[in-house]
């Protein structure tokens, strides 16, 4: 069974999904045991979820959507005007 | 002999021209489609490396345009989001970087780890399970992307594609062009300095130091009043 620190240690690639099978299992048992990893846990675990849904409420202005449609469009007029000579 | 078989060949040739056409025009549209799906993404991850809206939209729709004009490099089947993160990243390193001159020197000192889990638990042992009803609560939109945008730039962009666009290590390896394992020490460096800057940024908005917002009488810390502060 892992410690507090290997513990801690794995607890960012955890939290990013990036464990092997036999860690998670290992980080899991361990979180069971363990009110204080459990907190940190909970913890960090919110704190990522704050950010994301925080910095995720932005999005791209409606304009720029309308200028990259308009210009594939004159980038797509472009290449079949030239495709038969390059044929 | 040879003048009729470039005759007989010449009606296959402009079917095969219109083919092509059709399917190049085929494949153009799913670009597009699948292309502005990650609008937003690249959008945002654009604006934390430029940090100016008008650069950053100017910056995607470049990138948006050299990934439709090589989109028949692209291999299907492999990540198409990793792929056009890649392009978003050298595009920015080919047009936009020299332009905006000498990086600024960050002031953010690095801390231990789980700083804000430290610096906002009770001394009394009482230990947090939720940023809800701490002063990172209270922080908004604007004041978070800002605490991103004082990481140096390498460090900005791996933990704005992996903490806020989701991107796997794997994928943020592809998009910013460096091994899996670079990818790694920079986003344990990154998030330490970020929750640094997290904690700057609270600071700054007039939530003093103390560690709750909400519990009259706790410690006697008060959260002042949204854009009260400044």
């Amino acid at each position: 069974m892992i410690n507090c620190g290997d513990c801690a240690k794995a607890l960012n690639p955890f939290l990013d999904r990036e464990l092997s099978d036999e860690d998670v299992i290992q980080v899991r048992s361990h979180l069971e045991a363990c009110g204080g990893c459990l907190h940190l846990y909970q913890f960090e675990e919110s704190l990522r979820r704050l950010v994301r849904v925080k910095c995720q409420e932005q999005g791209a202005p409606a304009t720029l959507r309308e200028r990259i449609t308009l210009q594939l469009a004159i980038e797509r007029t472009k290449l079949e005007q030239r495709r038969p000579h390059t044929l | 002999m040879v003048r009729l078989k470039a005759v007989d060949a010449e009606p296959a040739a402009r079917a095969d021209t219109k083919t092509a056409n059709q399917e190049a025009a085929a494949t153009r549209a799913r670009f597009e489609e699948e292309a502005l799906k990650h609008l937003d993404a690249l959008y945002r991850t654009a604006l934390r490396m430029t940090r100016n809206p008008s650069d950053a939209e100017d910056l995607v729709q470049d990138a948006l345009v050299r990934a439709f004009r090589f989109y028949d490099r692209f291999e299907p089947g492999t990540n198409f989001r990793a792929w056009l993160f890649k392009i978003l990243t050298n595009t920015y390193i080919n047009s936009y970087r020299r332009k905006q001159g000498r990086p600024q020197e960050s002031s953010l000192e690095d801390t231990e780890d789980f700083f804000l889990y430290n610096q906002l638990s009770d001394d009394g042992g009482e230990r947090l399970t939720d940023v809800e009803g701490t002063v990172l609560d209270q922080l908004g939109a604007d004041a978070i992307q800002r605490a991103i945008d004082q990481l140096p730039p390498q460090f900005r962009t791996t933990v704005q594609l992996s903490d806020v666009e989701g991107l796997s290590y794997a994928e943020v390896a592809e998009a910013t062009g460096v091994a899996k394992g670079t990818v790694m020490s920079r986003l344990f460096r990154g998030r330490r300095l970020l929750q640094r800057a997290l904690w700057d940024q609270a600071q700054a908005a007039g939530f003093t130091s103390g560690s709750k917002v909400h519990e009259p009488g706790g410690n006697g810390v008060v959260a002042k009043p949204r854009g009260g502060a400044r």
